[in-house]
């Protein structure tokens, strides 16, 4: 006899997930889903979303310690999940579903969007070192330019309409 | 007349108060028999810009795609160029936008031009609100630039050093606003604009000396949708609901100080309840309960569940929708005496002006109503005729938009 399909929902801050359990349940009829939340979210408004509810010490998201990644990686792991997911396309959520032991993994975002996640997190690891590489140094630039040019202040003012309009081709 | 109207950031359904003024006045000056057409950016994978299919709208328009490495200044203005070109308004009006909106204006400058601003954002480089560390700010950025570009960067970092930003920062970026040479271009297009509207008074007052045209154009409800909504029977026993419409989650919109007023009164009393369209369902009082996040259509429903509505915000709210929508509803509304809800709710008639984060003075002015049936019924029913006579869309597109058309039309 097959085992039912699993499916696990992590709860993150954001106002979506009863949404996405609604979508899980449509695209998975027959499968059981669990929604994965902290302790103080209020049960009765998984009614009929959800088919099991599993307590986590804390917000794996909310909460930046590494033990308590750890620990609700540890109760996602111990549910065997074959379909696991997220709500929002961060890093840490990321390394999570990868981490989840579940064959699929998806993000499904605020605006609808789901996401399929890599099972390997490398990928994404590296563009996120990327991305703050680049946001780094973009910043310091920015920064340079903010502390060091000040505004001459009768630039533009006491302009009349029609000298804007002559003067478009200078932005 | 043929009026074009650019909205940089619009979406539908809406994300905020923005999107729904635009949407009624594009859609009240097609009814009052103008050619209309919205132009509005979209940005591939944005949650927040251009979320909208042009076929949902009930009126012309275009959405202009750009992605995130497309989206720079000069890129913008001429696509909205071109797009507006083609069609020809005789005026255009720009809606809301951030930092790309001055240059969009000045691709755009050729028309005659009336512009929208819906809160700080020609004041404040740093998020359009104007309001750090818990109180309104005293600078801004047509002023005091350097200082306003300093504040805008470093509340900006975190964001940019990580290079996950929204849509605030990606017009930041695009438009290069942390360049001195922007804020030239800031004054130049105001300069480019034949009138400017704002939602109250204070606002318009901040812009002296920049502009000649200011004007105090309110928002608007439609009475009849809201009025339509069928108000559940309600014994007197039954707990009494106090409503807190609107992003609830933002700290700035006060619900820390109804939560409060709600403990000292639940300390004397427990026959009320206060809901706050707040997505974060965790959290959890004997006093609260947290509806789910809805769209604006649905939203309109809870005001006629409600008993009594408030407005705690902290920061200055350049119009205050909620409070309209409330009055619409014939529910008296409890508002912080802050910003445009001062014009808004009429102490004592419509409701009450209370001091912004004083929870024991909100408690005491719930209680009251809580106490008096026969008031909050008095005060809603004024607060109705108040939004039926000033705040309708149909009243305001008369009095404020068809006026503006004739003073500036061919």
């Amino acid at each position: 006899m097959s085992r039912t399909f699993r499916i696990g929902a992590l709860y993150s801050r954001g106002p979506h997930f009863p949404r996405v359990l609604q979508k899980l349940r449509e695209q998975h009829p027959g499968a059981q889903i669990t929604a994965i939340i902290p302790p103080e979210y209020p049960r009765d408004a998984l009614e009929g979303l959800a088919d099991a509810v599993v307590v986590t010490g804390q917000n794996a998201q909310m909460g930046g310690h590494w033990k308590t990644a750890f620990a609700v990686l540890a109760q996602i792991r111990a549910g065997k999940y074959d379909h696991f997911v997220v709500m929002f396309d961060s890093l840490k959520l990321r390394l999570l579903a990868a981490g989840s032991g579940a064959a699929s993994r998806f993000c499904h975002s605020v605006d609808g969007r789901i996401i399929p996640l890599s099972r390997n997190p490398l990928p994404a690891l590296l563009r996120a070192c990327a991305r703050s590489v680049r946001g780094h140094i973009v910043y310091a630039y920015i920064r340079w330019v903010v502390y060091h040019r000040p505004v001459e202040k009768s630039q533009g003012a006491g302009e009349k309409k029609e000298n804007v309009v002559k003067g478009i081709g200078r932005i | 007349m043929r009026l074009a109207f650019v909205d940089l950031i619009f979406s539908w359904p809406p994300n905020g108060g923005a999107d729904i003024d635009c949407y009624h006045v594009v859609s009240g000056l097609q009814r009052a028999g103008h050619a209309v057409h919205l132009f509005v950016a979209h940005e591939q994978q944005s949650t927040d810009r251009g979320r909208v299919n042009p076929a949902d709208l009930p009126f012309p328009a275009t959405r202009i795609d750009f992605t995130r490495r497309t989206l720079r200044a000069a890129r913008v203005a001429r696509a909205f160029q071109e797009a507006v070109d083609a069609w020809r308004p005789d005026i255009l009006f720009l809606m809301h936008g951030f930092a790309l909106k001055p240059q969009v204006a000045l691709a755009l400058a050729h028309y005659p031009i009336v512009s929208r601003y819906y809160a700080h954002e020609l004041a404040c480089a740093r998020d359009a609100l104007r309001f750090k560390d818990g109180a309104p700010c005293p600078n801004d950025y047509l002023r005091t630039p350097d200082l306003c570009r300093r504040c805008a960067l470093d509340h900006q970092r975190r964001a940019i050093r990580q290079w996950r930003f929204r849509t605030w920062t990606a017009d930041y970026l695009a438009a290069r606003a942390y360049a001195p040479e922007y804020h030239a271009q800031v004054l130049a297009a105001l300069r480019s604009m034949d009138a400017v509207m704002v939602y109250n008074a204070a606002l318009r007052a901040h812009l002296e000396g920049f502009h000649d045209n200011v004007l105090v154009i309110p928002g608007g409800v439609s009475v009849a949708a809201i009025a339509a909504q069928a108000a559940p029977e309600k014994g007197p026993a039954e707990e009494k609901i106090i409503l807190m419409s609107g992003r609830a989650d933002d700290p700035l919109k006060g619900l820390d100080t109804l939560l409060e007023a709600g403990r000292i009164l639940w300390e004397r009393r427990q026959d009320f309840v206060i809901h706050a369209t707040h997505f974060d369902a965790t959290l959890r009082r004997p006093y609260f309960r947290s509806v789910p996040w809805r769209d604006h259509g649905a939203a309109l429903a809870l005001y006629t569940q409600a008993d009594i509505c408030a407005v705690p915000s902290v920061w200055a709210e350049p119009f205050g929708l909620t409070a309209v929508e409330a009055m619409a509803a014939g529910r008296p509304v409890c508002a912080s005496r802050i910003g445009g809800l001062q014009d808004i709710v009429r102490h004592g008639q419509t409701g009450f002006l209370l001091s912004p984060g004083d929870a024991p003075e909100w408690a005491k002015a719930l209680e009251i109503l809580l106490d008096n049936p026969a008031l909050r019924r008095e005060m809603g029913a004024a607060g109705r005729r108040v939004a039926e006579t000033e705040y309708d869309w149909n009243r305001v597109i008369a009095r404020h938009y068809l006026p503006l058309l004739e003073r500036l039309g061919p």
